[in-house]
């Protein structure tokens, strides 16, 4: 009766507001799927990137090995940047070091070492210790070199190709020597990192190491592990740049490619914001127009003793299930724009979930929630100015 | 239920010659009340003072022992709902609705009677052939029955009429006078009519001249 029983709301007011919440809800989900797609796969482990940094050897710097030492106030400073998490240096060895194997496929080759702290590490073997008089030290190979191996090496030399399981079965010698003396050691390689591109060792064996037979007093620092959430944070990629450090290059191109996103992203989000805000006005005006178009029908049904509550209903129950099950359409329409995103890329090898975001079912909610309350709101004051007019 | 009136007075109405303004006055459970008023004394004003319509008086209205201007809105829906019942003089039907579906509006509220009880009373008032026609279409006697059957429609302690008879025909004024009483005494309610002229209609209680 309220309504006058013709369709009270036109078709172009609810297209508007399907097409607000569509926007909205697709610039939602689309951040998140950019965030995902530019997230490396270490990154989706933990949420955390490593980014091992060196000193750019430059011409300057060759002949002089200390210029690519970092300094305990370099590394202070780095790690005071705000995206920076946690920061710790990765010790080298200051003492030589010869790997060789007997039997079948002999070899012999001088080796480096460096060492992590255990929690910086991707991969940590049972048994990652060492202890004084231990005779084996486990190692810790990173995974690159054994594709190197395969691939680059076993295929043009002739010789086998090696899973990751056989190399751990084969021990090798280590003779670690200065100057003066030298110490035999039996390692075998007890996992393969993607973190690092390394040969690691316990920090205990080491540290036993540099001290034992090390060529100089203090264990000098040429590369630095960092844990940081973003890793292509532009203030992080420029203060890298200024001070001449280097790392992994891929890791910080994201940095560029996540700006752009954020821009297009945030465009049409702001888009769908403002078609949005603009179709929820007209609906409120419109049902601000109809209460008072029936002030005088509201006046005597509160005469008749229809309560304020109930006379709203009428007007909200309507416009409310209307404006949810658009939010609904326009989710669904949302979560079929995924699926068929997700399925092409599928084609080109590039893994996307195919249902929405957390974020985006969140914020349908969110949407829900708020309109109904400001509807609610808003019909309740009219009403009741409306009816205080006879009182 | 009690309904009390404690010197109630309205502006620009002199109280000396009237047994109502100004008057202390006791409306007793089931009895029935007839005020006379001439034209200009305030007839319609203390019908909508009671019924709540109207703030501009001094002096009090206990309804059940309750000043009514303590009242909320809602708590005036509630007592229009199920305490006070009236029938206005300008009837306040909605015209685009058809009669029975504006007795429908007020009886869906409570819920008091069922639906059929809406053919009963029209079968009474003789108003059956006219159930579903709209309200604009009808005369101003069939609206008044219309009117008359809405107020019956509900629960009440206290029934309110506005010169409800003005355009029916003595046959007529019989049944719906007839109906009236049925169901105030049902209710043990109490029956206040305000018309210009006294009449015998009902044994009254107390005539009184506003």
């Amino acid at each position: 009766m309220l309504h006058g029983g013709k369709r009270s709301f036109s078709v172009m007011t609810y297209a508007a507001l399907l097409i607000g919440f569509f926007l909205l809800f697709v610039a939602v989900q689309l951040y998140d799927d950019a965030s995902s797609l530019l997230r490396s796969p270490q990154q989706k482990k933990d949420g955390y990137e490593y980014l091992v940094i060196n000193k750019k050897i430059t011409n300057a710097m060759m002949g002089n090995n200390a210029a690519s030492y970092f300094s305990p106030e370099e590394i202070e400073q780095l790690g005071k940047q705000s995206s920076v998490s946690k920061i710790a240096p990765v010790t080298s060895n200051q003492f030589g070091i010869t790997a060789n194997t007997l039997g079948q496929l002999a070899f012999s080759t001088q080796l480096f070492f460096e060492s992590v702290p255990e929690e910086m590490l991707d991969v940590v073997p049972e048994k990652w210790s060492w202890h004084l008089g231990d005779q084996s030290v486990p190692v810790v190979l990173s995974a690159d070199y054994l594709n190197l191996y395969n691939f680059g090496f076993a295929l043009s030399q002739g010789l086998p190709q090696l899973s990751e399981e056989s190399i751990k079965v084969i021990p090798f010698n280590v003779t670690i020597y200065d100057k003066q003396h030298e110490e035999n050691f039996v390692a075998t390689v007890a996992g393969f990192t993607q973190r690092y591109s390394s040969v690691l060792v316990p920090a205990e064996f080491m540290h036993y190491a540099n001290d034992h037979f090390g060529t100089e007093k203090e264990a000098a620092t040429s590369r630095i592990i960092l844990q940081t959430k973003e890793a292509g944070n532009p203030e992080l990629v420029r203060y890298l740049a200024d001070n001449g450090y280097a790392t992994q290059n891929d890791k910080l191109k994201t940095s560029k490619l996540k700006t752009i996103v954020n821009v297009v992203v945030g465009t049409c989000g702001i888009m769908g914001l403002l078609v949005l805000t603009l179709s929820v006005m007209i609906v409120m005006l419109y049902l601000k127009l109809l209460i008072v178009r029936s002030s005088d029908k509201l006046q005597l049904l509160s005469i008749l003793g229809y309560t304020p509550s109930v006379l709203k209903k009428q007007f909200t129950n309507r416009i409310i299930r209307a404006l949810l099950f658009l939010i609904f359409l326009s989710v669904l329409l949302t979560a079929i724009a995924q699926f068929m995103i997700a399925t092409q890329l599928k084609t080109y090898g590039i893994e996307l979930s195919s249902w929405l975001s957390l974020t985006t079912v969140f914020s349908a909610l969110l949407s829900c929630l708020l309109i109904s309350w400001l509807l609610n709101r808003n019909i309740n004051k009219v009403i009741t100015e409306v009816l205080v007019q006879r009182m | 239920m009690n309904l009390v009136l404690q010197q109630l007075a309205i502006p620009y109405i002199p109280v000396a010659a009237s047994s109502v303004w100004g008057k202390d006055l006791h409306f007793e459970a089931g009895k029935n009340y007839h005020i006379q008023a001439v034209s200009g004394k305030g007839k319609s004003t203390l019908i909508h003072t009671l019924f709540g319509l109207q703030q501009k008086f001094t002096g009090r209205i206990l309804i059940g022992d309750t000043n009514s201007s303590h009242f909320s809105l809602d708590e005036w829906c509630d007592l229009r709902a199920s305490t006070l019942s009236i029938v206005f003089q300008d009837l306040k039907l909605f015209e685009d609705q058809t009669a029975y579906d504006n007795i429908d509006i007020k009886r869906s509220l409570t819920n008091f009677y069922p639906l059929k009880k809406i053919k009963e009373f029209a079968d009474r008032l003789q108003l059956s052939h006219k159930l579903d026609s709209l309200v604009s279409t009808l005369s101003y006697g069939e609206r008044q029955r219309v009117a008359i059957i809405r107020s019956l429609i509900q629960d009440f302690k206290f029934l309110l009429l506005d010169e409800p008879f003005s355009h029916l025909d003595e046959v007529n004024i019989a049944f719906a006078a007839s109906l009236i009483l049925e169901e105030t005494k049902k209710r043990n309610a109490t029956l206040i009519i305000a018309d210009l002229e006294t009449d015998e209609r009902f044994p009254y209680h107390q005539k009184l001249i506003l």
